[in-house]
């Protein structure tokens, strides 16, 4: 029985022959749908096609993300965002006509016009103009970037317009007519964007920069990518329901940038250059940068062109209305990107007697020479092929290893350089990271020039010595000045602290990685004492930069510039704060004073001690030995204006 | 060993791998399709584009595999007897599938008010719709062989109906297009299986007078409703955004990807809709092209059904040839609003990983069926002693 059931049964003719019928009918029906599909092409095709194209606009609408901030090291905010509001008007559903057949009547004319006159102060007059233009437009952009206090009232009353009318109708009677509420929604709606607003103002204005759709400038263009988040989206899709369904894509927020800065110091410094140019004896520039040795960390750093990050295309702060009308573009585009830059990163120079500190510390390192060195000071040097020699400020006679900073000797950094050697100074140039970028972070950083070294002849590398020829920048000499100061460590001035998410979670710290060693320990304490003398022995040259119970070290500077021989000078004071543990460098520049006489660098430490006079107990850096009243230290002042001739070394080149 | 045994026979020369290629051509087709027309909402509602695309990759691969083991295993295992007393695997299998949906019915997953899937942990879910299938097509094919006679009469018909009349209940309550699918399987089946005709016309007019009965009575007259004002009609946006892809696709298509209604337009795109993309993207010349594919391949299956020489296979061959081209006719004349929306797969093709499973263990029955074709009785008597 079971062996029965396993047998063949055969799949006999007749079935053969329906099962092809069943074949034929389904492989017709099939060619069918061809077909189906081809009457769908041809009946609708065209209508269809554009059906789809209209459609895009209407389901998807993006979201703006909100740009980053911008803070210093305690919060406070250099740059945040405002929303603001576009309004938009439909004329089409404005006019848009309603109710049963015949008594059709525009329900929402004058709602929309009273509403759009009470709220935004629209006159009547100017909507009726655009229905009366562009009657079937949905889209009419009324009014851009308004604050956000009419549109919230604007939206609140209509909600509880909504509202009442719902309770109205609840109390009246089956019998009575209801009350229809009259929904504006389709024909005043509001586009939300962000503004990007800063506090500040001017405070900081070349370093935080300013972000347009356009242009971004400082720490709004290196740091853009962070501070830059993703646009949301708002897609509508249909259910199997056919209903509308909303997804939200929400908008990424960019990222917090927590900078090194502090605005209070900042705005101290600014308003210190500011005084000094209005009420002081003024200069064509004058840049000022404050860092911490110990991490690379800017504090502050401003020159004399600061602007309204605002409105960082108005020029009036420096060019009379006038003047600005009659600029060309070429002329206007200059004048702006002179406003914007920041002097303190981009500008080069050459520094002069400030670079004597990088001399010494190599030839120390080198044990070229040593602390109980000598040198004899004759007034200059001669140098073959060079008619007149190369002259120091005054015959010091036989001075100290010490002293040849202390008196900022020029006859003897030219003797220790000769001793030195080419080779042994263009390394050292190199390892202190002259002549190359610094790597800072903000945009636009000049690299200065170095004679390469197959240019430095005796002559050349006798005055490279004391800081001329060669070029730097500001970002140049406090690094490698703070890495002198420091034990050997050097570090890439920054301004970036930490990137925080839109949520306060750190993303990202600064780095504060020694990127080399440049001296020893030992050196970098000779060099700290030096330098140190130079300002509290009463001798030395920069003893203006004292200031009542801090210790203080530091090395003034008086670059001739060229064309030599004019009289043009560029002031310099590169100091630090704390003997023990330097926690501040200060560098002041002040290029071309407006005197008679500008080969005075006592300008320069008198007004550095200025600055840090009052900016060092906002740094919580305090007072070592004493309190010292308000009335020492004016003592004090007057002490230091008597040195002021005592400082300065000329130099003389003939070209 | 066997397989060098089976050689000798020469089963594996008619095995046939034009009917292998197409199937997993036309999966793998379905593959790019749903990745095309997926990828966009895969992207804003799972954060991967590759959602969809990776589920029913797993789904064809352990369904080829699973095609390629059955394909090895005579299909007339089924047949065997169990201990008891006549009843073989076709019926354990049939009463397996109708356990199955009862509890889909009790205890399944509801999706988009729709009863349909059972939940089997992390593995996901099943639409047991699908198995039953599958069931139905081989205890109708074993009804028939042992009792090809009866159907030559009227009583006949009704006893078969009887016996597929539990499954067609317990899914066409949750899943109406799922048992028109079983019922046209099982009409075809007994259709070609009987020597009358008049029977079937009958049948097939009573079954149209029937379903327009359905279509106008309670709430489904709703979809009529939508059918005849697909421009207008607030709920046939579905129907009438495929309607726009299919028309916006011309005769060319926009091209691979360029699909723009697949943005959010049409819902689920990927899913019963996706022959709607397939013509927005590909045209009229890709849609004709996917439809000659289907042509050819129960082209293919009914050359087994006619050389196999086994009744068993013979049927199973029908029913599965019913099976696929009765979905994909329903399924383009839906999009064509050619019919009242109703939502079928497209075999192979739409997204589904248990209808591509259990269509490719059918498959894998019909290639060993293809395996035997053209041997004689006693070889095959034979081969099973």
């Amino acid at each position: 029985m079971k062996r029965k059931k396993l047998k063949r049964k055969p799949f006999v003719d007749h079935m053969v022959r329906k099962l092809s019928v069943v074949f034929i009918v389904l492989s017709f029906t099939l060619l069918v749908l061809i077909g189906a599909v081809y009457k769908v092409i041809k009946a609708n095709g065209d209508r269809y096609q554009k059906k789809v194209l209209s459609q895009q606009t209407y389901v998807s609408s993006s979201i703006p993300y909100e740009r980053g901030e911008i803070k210093d090291r305690n919060g406070t905010v250099f740059a945040r965002n405002e929303a603001v509001y576009d309004l938009i008007i439909s004329p089409k559903d404005i006019l848009a006509k309603e109710g049963e057949k015949g008594k059709e009547k525009q329900v929402r004319l004058e709602p929309s016009l009273k509403a759009l006159s009470q709220y935004f102060d629209i006159e009547a007059s100017e909507v009726e103009e655009i229905l009366a233009e562009k009657p079937g437009s949905q889209y009419v952009r009324l009014r851009e970037d308004m604050a956000s206090e009419p549109v919230e009232a604007y939206k609140k009353a209509m909600e509880e317009e909504e509202k009442a009318v719902e309770a109205r109708n609840k109390k009246k009677g089956k019998e009575e007519e209801k009350e229809v509420f009259v929904d504006l929604s389709n024909c005043i709606y509001f586009e939300m964007n962000y503004q990007r607003i800063y506090p500040l103002k001017t405070v900081g204005s070349n370093v935080i920069g300013f972000a347009t759709d356009s242009t971004t400038y400082g720490i709004e263009n290196y740091y853009n990518s962070e501070l830059t988040g993703t646009v949301g989206r708002n897609y509508g899709y249909f259910n199997s329901e056919g209903e509308l369904e909303r997804t939200v894509k929400p908008a990424e927020n960019g990222n917090t940038i927590i900078t090194t800065l502090d605005a209070n110091v900042q705005q101290i410094l600014e308003k210190e250059i500011k005084k000094f140019q209005e009420e002081g004896m003024g200069a064509d520039r004058v840049a000022v940068v404050l860092s911490d040795p110990r991490n690379g960390e800017i504090y502050a750093m401003a020159s004399t062109n600061p602007y309204d990050l605002n409105n960082p295309y108005d020029l009036s702060m420096y060019y009379s209305e006038e003047k600005i009308k009659k600029m060309s573009d070429q002329e206007r585009v200059n004048a702006l990107s002179e406003m914007w830059r920041n002097f303190c990163v981009s500008d080069t120079y050459e520094p002069g007697s400030t670079f004597k500190p990088f001399t010494v510390s190599a030839v120390l390192e080198e044990n070229s020479a040593t602390d109980k060195t000598t040198y004899v000071c004759d007034g200059g040097q001669t140098f073959s092929g060079w008619p007149e020699p190369i002259g120091c400020t005054h015959i010091h006679g036989t001075i100290t290893m010490a002293q040849t900073i202390m008196l900022s000797c020029n006859d003897a950094l030219m003797q220790m350089a000769a001793k030195l050697g080419a080779d042994s100074f263009y390394r050292y140039e190199q390892i202190f990271g002259l002549g190359q970028k610094t790597g800072v972070d903000l945009p636009g950083e000049g690299s200065g020039l170095l004679l390469s070294r197959e240019q430095l002849t005796p002559v050349d590398l006798g005055v490279s010595s004391f800081g001329q020829s060669n070029t730097v920048t500001m970002m140049q000499m406090i690094a490698g000045f703070s890495s002198i100061i420091n034990g050997g460590n050097y570090y890439v001035p920054h301004v970036m602290k930490r990137i925080e998410d839109s949520s306060g979670a750190v993303v990202q710290n600064y780095p504060d990685e020694i990127v080399r060693k440049t001296v020893s320990d030992k050196t970098s304490d000779l060099l700290k004492k030096y330098l140190f003398q130079t300002v509290e022995d009463d001798s030395s040259t920069a003893v203006g930069a004292r200031v009542k119970g801090y210790e203080i070290g530091g090395k003034t500077g008086t670059a001739e510039k060229y064309p030599r021989g004019k009289g043009n000078y560029l002031l310099s004071f590169l100091g630090y704060v704390g003997y023990d543990e330097p926690q501040l460098v200060i560098y002041v520049i002040i290029d071309e004073p407006h005197v008679e006489d500008q080969a005075h660098s006592g300008f320069a430490t008198e007004f550095g001690a200025k600055i840090l006079k009052k900016v060092l107990p906002f740094l919580g850096i305090y007072r070592d030995t004493g309190e010292a009243s308000p009335a020492e230290d004016e003592e004090k002042e007057d002490k230091t204006t008597k040195t002021d001739t005592v400082s300065g070394d000329a130099v003389t080149l003939n070209e | 060993m066997a397989k060098v045994g089976r050689e000798k026979e020469g089963t594996w020369e008619s095995y046939d791998y034009s009917l292998l290629f197409l199937t997993i051509f036309l999966a793998c087709f379905g593959l790019v399709m749903i990745y095309s027309s997926s990828s966009y909402i895969a992207e804003i509602k799972y954060k991967d584009a590759a959602y969809f695309l990776k589920r029913q990759g797993i789904a064809i691969v352990l369904g080829s595999i699973a095609m390629l083991v059955i394909s090895r295993v005579d299909y007339r295992v089924f047949l065997k007897p169990l201990p008891w007393k006549g009843i073989n695997l076709t019926a354990v299998f049939y009463v397996f599938a109708l356990l199955l949906q009862l509890y889909t019915l009790f205890f399944g997953i509801k999706i988009n008010e729709a009863r349909r899937w059972i939940s089997l942990g992390p593995l996901g879910t099943i639409q047991p719709s699908e198995l039953t299938k599958v069931a139905v097509i081989l205890f109708v094919a074993d009804l028939i062989y042992k009792r090809a006679k009866i159907l030559e009469r009227m009583r006949g018909f009704v006893y078969i109906i009887l016996f597929v009349s539990p499954a067609i209940a317990l899914i066409g309550k949750e899943n109406m297009s799922t048992a028109l699918v079983i019922m046209g399987i099982t009409f075809v089946m007994c259709f070609v299986a009987s020597r009358k005709k008049a029977y079937f016309f009958g049948c097939a007019g009573a079954a149209v007078g029937g379903i327009i009965a359905i279509i106008n009575s309670g709430w489904r007259s709703k979809r009529v409703e939508i059918w005849r004002n697909v421009e207008t009609s607030e709920k046939a946006f579905q129907i009438r955004q495929g309607l726009y892809a299919i028309a916006s696709g011309g005769l060319f298509g926009t091209g691979l990807g360029e699909s723009m209604q697949k943005l959010g337009f049409i819902p689920e795109a990927y899913n019963d809709m996706i022959f709607t993309v397939i013509c927005e993207e590909l045209g009229l010349v890709g849609a004709s092209a996917v439809i000659l594919l289907f042509l050819l391949l129960i082209l293919r299956i009914f050359k087994i059904a006619i050389n196999t020489n086994d009744l068993f296979g013979a049927m199973i061959c029908t029913g599965v040839m019913a099976h696929i081209s009765i979905q994909v006719i329903m399924n383009v004349l839906v999009v064509t609003n050619s019919i009242p929306s109703t939502g079928i797969p497209l075999p192979l093709i739409s997204y589904g990983g248990s209808s591509v499973i259990f269509l490719l263990m059918e498959m894998g029955i019909v290639l060993n069926i293809s395996r035997n074709v053209g041997r004689s009785q006693m070889a095959a008597l034979n081969r099973n002693r």
